[in-house]
């Protein structure tokens, strides 16, 4: 199964240019990156567990997505 | 940080949305496996690890769902769910170890335990130190009664000696 984190991210978690610098991007401004990437987030949420949680009640990423991305997230050090 | 005695290879079966569980593909023999696997193998850590409860109660989590969430500083899980209308909750169990050497329970219903007294017996004990507390304070009364009476009789007798 694709994960979106994933893609979002240009494909770094399977090894992409450079995955701590879009890592650092997605920490520091995820409601840019995550738009670009072709999320669908109201302005009005700004808050980034705020916004998984809206991701996830609107279907956008499931449980097992963000899992993913959490654990990926605490590999690479960001927790 | 990691306690050394948790099994990071544990897997718990009874979520309906595991996220530890591998993807379940029944495969005949002959079938290759399929390459979509590989993906889900590379993560070194497949637990997710919180700093306390209050961060684990802060944890997304989509409807329908559940997650297991691993106390970074105690041997304690928190499972945390979210009904169909997303509204959370969460448990909190605590992680005993279970020692290599079992340790010998003893039942108290046992008939040939010798190792604790029955409550009956108990009470038949306490009931003998009662009594013998009782003669002993009868045998001291006694004692008392015999040597008022034989005090004066010890004085008559000195005087007798001291007189002869």
């Amino acid at each position: 199964m694709s994960n979106p984190f994933f893609n979002a991210l240009g494909g770094a978690a399977m090894g992409g240019s450079n995955p701590m610098q879009m890592l650092s991007q997605l920490k520091s401004n995820p409601l840019g990156l995550l738009r670009q990437a072709g999320f669908n987030v109201p302005d009005n949420v700004n808050n980034p567990q705020a916004i998984i949680q809206h991701l996830m009640n609107s279907g956008q990423i499931s449980q097992s997505q963000l899992t993913q991305a959490q654990q990926m997230a605490q590999n690479f050090g960001m927790k | 940080m990691a306690y050394s005695y948790y099994t990071p290879m544990y897997q718990p079966t009874y979520y309906a949305n595991n996220p530890y569980q591998a993807p379940a593909m029944p495969q005949p023999v002959q079938t290759p496996q399929p390459t979509q696997q590989t993906q889900q193998t590379q993560n070194p850590s497949s637990i997710l690890w919180v700093r306390n409860a209050q961060e684990a109660a802060m944890y997304p989590v989509a409807p329908n769902n559940a997650v297991a969430l691993w106390d970074s500083g105690a041997p304690v899980i928190y499972l945390k769910q979210a009904d169909a209308a997303g509204k959370p909750s969460m448990k909190i169990y605590d992680l005993v170890e279970r020692p290599e050497t079992p340790v010998e329970r003893v039942s108290a219903q046992d008939g040939n335990n010798t190792a604790y007294a029955t409550k009956s017996e108990l009470a038949a004990l306490a009931g003998v130190v009662r009594d013998a507390d009782g003669v002993i304070a009868s045998l001291r009364d006694e004692i008392d009664a015999l040597k008022s009476k034989t005090t004066p009789k010890r004085a008559a007798k000195k005087e007798d000696d001291v007189n002869e």
